[in-house]
């Protein structure tokens, strides 16, 4: 055989930079998933900022080198690690023309800054066509990334009613949800408010025992008021017909959900309706360690606050006259956090205290204060999450079903055509190695539909090795030589594998420029693997097959 | 090992009763796609879907009175062997839509105390996406077809360009009629299975092309008719080890594979199986009708 050696060699080389290539993608789906949990339980069990702080770098080394991996991996798609896939729409009909213009660009830049803060994992962010954004959060939950980016967001801040007057207003909505439920002749039991005097908030609540009225609901959390997660339902009802009666200087909102003493609850409320400042005030907001004297903060994380100018002025006055009594945040309607105001800030410097040792809660605060609000609406047109769960199950039995149904054809070959299916095998497997190699080069992601373009790549790469086999069995009927029926049965088969993975690549390509993600998924693994399996079934498995003809002077091919 | 020996099937003989069996397919596929329609999945009607697991068993009649109860009494609902919920509702303006899955969830909450759930999996999709999606399939398929006739037409020629062009007409049509009749969720993973199956049939379609060209060129004795027969006999040893590695792959899948990959795999088994048919005997039958009709050769 010409060149016997440089064509071995050429393989070797082959091999090598496909494994070198699919090192990367080893590391991130089989090594470092352990690493990270082992560092996340790490961080969960630090005590003191310090602590965490070490954790914290450490996780960030990590980072670094699972960033470095996930460079040069081969991507998994959603449908298969679970994650977060939203396509968001510019609502442009309340902007003007002016506003409108860039609108999209502006929604982007924002969503862009968020996502990238909170450190969310390889996320795509991208324009899609002209008014929409496509957004996928691989291994993020649907509440963390809807809370993220899926609302109008407006950023208020209110003041927090002192809990005797909170009360007082709960209970006067109370009162008239019940006078309306009751019909006219229920206003008797109204009178007994008088009677609650007591200064706790339990001590408040302690004398409405009545069942399944609004304030029945009403807890207390911690020296708010707040409502059980599993009375949500009822409540919910109950809240949305109260709107109706709050008084038109308050409003009352709901905080979001937290666990406290094993129960999940949301904390109560009431706040003065017209803002202090809206989000716009706020120039910047950073995480920071505390650094003051308070011997209970020793250890904590703070949102450092900076204010325009002009808006440090306003917040002084507001500061000033509220000095004890608290200030809530409220983002969409949703009370974010609520501070008590401990003296008058001056400067339009503020500090809001989290009294946590790890950072997560001083920075998704910071996020939110800083993203002030998205510069125009947008609306969610399609919406998909897979739970990291039921990907890794589809994955697990795919995978499976897949290796059981590849070691049927690998047996079968092995029988039907003896030394030629262990060929046509080991074509099999460079073949699969190969396109993996070349799938992780090009940075493609793997989908459900990426994988059913391998599965045809496949079975065109087993075809293409029954046309040569076939081919040669007919050529050595018909009295040829071994090396001749070889010969005539490559070139032979040449031709037609040549015309059928042509023409299937064709289908490919349309499907490619007219298709939508998932299409061209599967689009981009089957022509990858079809270009591939030419030249594997073609080429390589031939100079396997002249090698071992002359190596070992075969007298009987059998194929 | 051998399985098929040399065979003299004639295939190109027979070729009106394979008119008649395709025919029939292809009537049953058409009546039951234009009767009975899709089961289309949200990525094509807009909607929205939730797959939810409960940790103690509950029956299809509570989930039906639950959603009832939010005012989706048209919802579908699926309840597979592992007794895990499907749930498809309508499209809804965004905002409604947002507000009905947090009462969703809280109304399963407090329906089912006690019993945790979850919720793997939601998708929702606007009417705007599904409607592009729709077309865009289609535009893709029309757009390959058509690259695939001057493909096989100027590699080959027309007769067999319009040859593989029906073939894989027919391969689809059969193949979304199975999908209707099966009552199959028209998902982003049935399309790829059918485009698998279009995939693998233009190859049928061209091997058998290829063969019947080369014999062509290469015998001077027999009748075109003839050396149709030969060709396709000559490449039945092949067709059928293809057909039966697939077909190994296939199976596997079936039966040990998740929801969606059955599905896939069972598309595809059916796509598998007429496009192994229809290589035969839709792309070889036309050749030879085609030849019949427009004698393109001195003998005959």
């Amino acid at each position: 055989m010409k060149h016997a050696r440089l064509k071995f060699g050429a393989l070797v080389v082959l091999v090598a930079l496909s494994l070198w290539a699919l090192y990367p993608t080893y590391q991130l789906y089989v090594q470092m998933p352990g690493q990270e949990r082992a560092l996340k339980e790490e961080l969960t069990l630090a005590q003191t900022r310090t602590d965490s702080a070490e954790v914290q770098v450490k996780l960030g080394e990590f980072a670094t080198r699972k960033a470095g991996a996930h460079k040069r991996a081969l991507h998994l798609g959603l449908d298969l690690v679970g994650g977060m896939h939203l396509v968001l729409e510019v609502d442009k009909s309340k902007l003007s023309a002016d506003d409108a213009r860039d609108a999209g660009d502006r929604a982007l830049e924002v969503i862009r800054n968020r996502v990238d803060e909170f450190g969310v994992f390889e996320p795509v962010i991208q324009k899609a066509g002209r008014d929409r954004i496509l957004i996928q959060l691989p291994g993020v939950d649907r509440d963390r990334a809807k809370s993220l980016i899926g609302q109008t967001a407006q950023l208020r801040f209110q003041l927090v009613l002192e809990e005797r007057a909170a009360y007082d207003v709960l209970k006067m909505v109370d009162d008239r949800l019940k006078t309306v439920a009751a019909g006219s002749d229920s206003a008797a039991g109204s009178t007994d408010t008088v009677k609650a005097e007591a200064d706790s908030a339990r001590g408040l609540l302690g004398d409405d025992a009545e069942e399944g009225t609004f304030l029945s609901y009403i807890q207390t959390v911690g020296s708010d008021f707040g409502v059980d997660e599993s009375d949500m339902p009822e409540f919910r009802v109950l809240y949305e017909r109260s709107r109706a009666f709050w008084p038109e200087v308050n409003e009352v909102l709901l905080g979001p959900q937290e666990r406290r003493e094993g129960r999940t609850v949301r904390r109560l409320y009431v706040l003065k309706a017209e803002p202090e400042m809206l989000g716009s005030a706020i120039k910047d907001a950073r995480p920071a360690p505390y650094q003051g004297g308070e011997p209970g903060l020793a250890n904590t994380w703070i949102v450092s606050l900076k204010l325009g100018r002009k808006e440090a002025t306003v917040f002084a006055q507001v500061t000033g006259r509220n000095v004890g009594r608290r200030l809530a945040i409220v983002l969409d309607n949703v009370v974010k956090s609520a501070p008590v105001i401990q003296n008058r800030i001056p400067d339009g410097n503020a500090m809001i205290t989290t009294n946590d040792v790890n950072p997560d809660e001083a920075r998704d605060l910071a996020i939110v204060l800083r993203s002030g609000a998205l510069p125009a609406p947008v609306n969610i047109v399609e919406e998909r999450s897979v739970g990291a769960s039921l990907g890794n199950d589809a994955i697990r039995r795919g995978i499976i079903a897949s290796l059981i149904g590849a070691a049927a054809v690998v047996v079968f070959m092995l029988i039907y055509y003896a030394v030629g299916g262990a060929l046509a095998d080991f074509a099999l497997a460079l073949n699969i190695l190969f396109l993996l190699a070349v799938l992780a080069g090009l940075r493609a992601t793997l989908t459900l539909p990426g994988l059913a373009g391998i599965a045809l790549t496949i079975g065109m790469a087993v075809d293409a090795n029954v046309l040569v086999f076939e081919r040669i069995r007919e050529e050595m009927r018909s009295g040829k030589t071994n090396l001749a029926a070889v010969d005539t049965g490559y070139a032979r088969a040449f031709v037609t594998i040549i015309d059928s993975n042509a023409t299937t690549i064709i289908t490919a390509i349309a499907l490619y420029f007219v298709g939508t993600g998932a299409i061209r998924g599967f689009a981009i693994t089957l022509t990858t693997g079809l270009v591939i399996n030419v030249i594997t079934a073609v080429f390589v498995t031939r100079w396997v097959f002249d090698w071992w003809l002359s190596r070992f002077q075969v007298r009987k091919l059998r194929v | 090992m051998r399985l098929i020996p040399e065979t003299h099937i004639d295939f190109a003989g027979r070729r009106s009763l394979f008119f008649i069996v395709s025919g029939i397919l292809l009537a049953v596929s058409i009546v039951a796609v234009a009767v009975r329609g899709f089961n289309y999945g949200v990525d094509f009607t807009g909607g929205s879907l939730f797959q939810v697991r409960f940790d103690e068993p509950v029956s299809i009649e509570a989930m039906r009175s639950v959603l009832a109860g939010l005012g989706e009494a048209g919802a579908g609902i699926q309840q597979d062997e592992r007794g895990e919920f499907l749930i498809r509702i309508g499209v809804k303006e965004t905002e409604a839509g947002e507000s009905f899955n947090a009462r969703f969830r809280e109304q399963l909450a407090s329906s089912f105390p006690g019993n945790h759930f979850e919720i793997p999996r939601e998708e929702m999709v606007g009417p705007q996406v599904s409607k592009e999606l729709q077309g865009r399939v289609l535009l893709a398929v029309v757009i390959g077809l058509i690259g695939i006739l001057l493909y096989v037409s100027f590699r080959f020629d027309l007769r067999f360009g319009v040859a593989a062009v029906m073939s894989l007409t027919f391969v689809t049509i059969v193949g979304l009629g199975f999908v209707s009749l099966a009552r199959m969720e028209v998902t982003m993973t049935v399309v790829a299975a059918l485009l698998t199956t279009i995939g693998y049939s233009v190859n049928d379609a061209i091997v058998v092309s290829d063969r019947i060209r080369e014999d062509l060129r290469k015998i001077r004795k027999e009748t075109f008719f003839q050396i149709v027969n030969r060709a396709l006999n000559e490449t039945l040893g092949r067709t059928v080890v293809t057909g039966l590695s697939v077909f190994f792959v296939l199976i596997a899948l079936l039966l040990l594979g998740t929801a969606s990959i059955r599905d896939f795999a069972a598309v595809m088994l059916v796509g598998m199986v007429v496009g192994t048919y229809s290589s035969i005997f839709v792309v070889a039958n036309s050749v030879v009708e085609w030849e019949t009709k427009f004698p393109s050769r001195r003998r005959h």
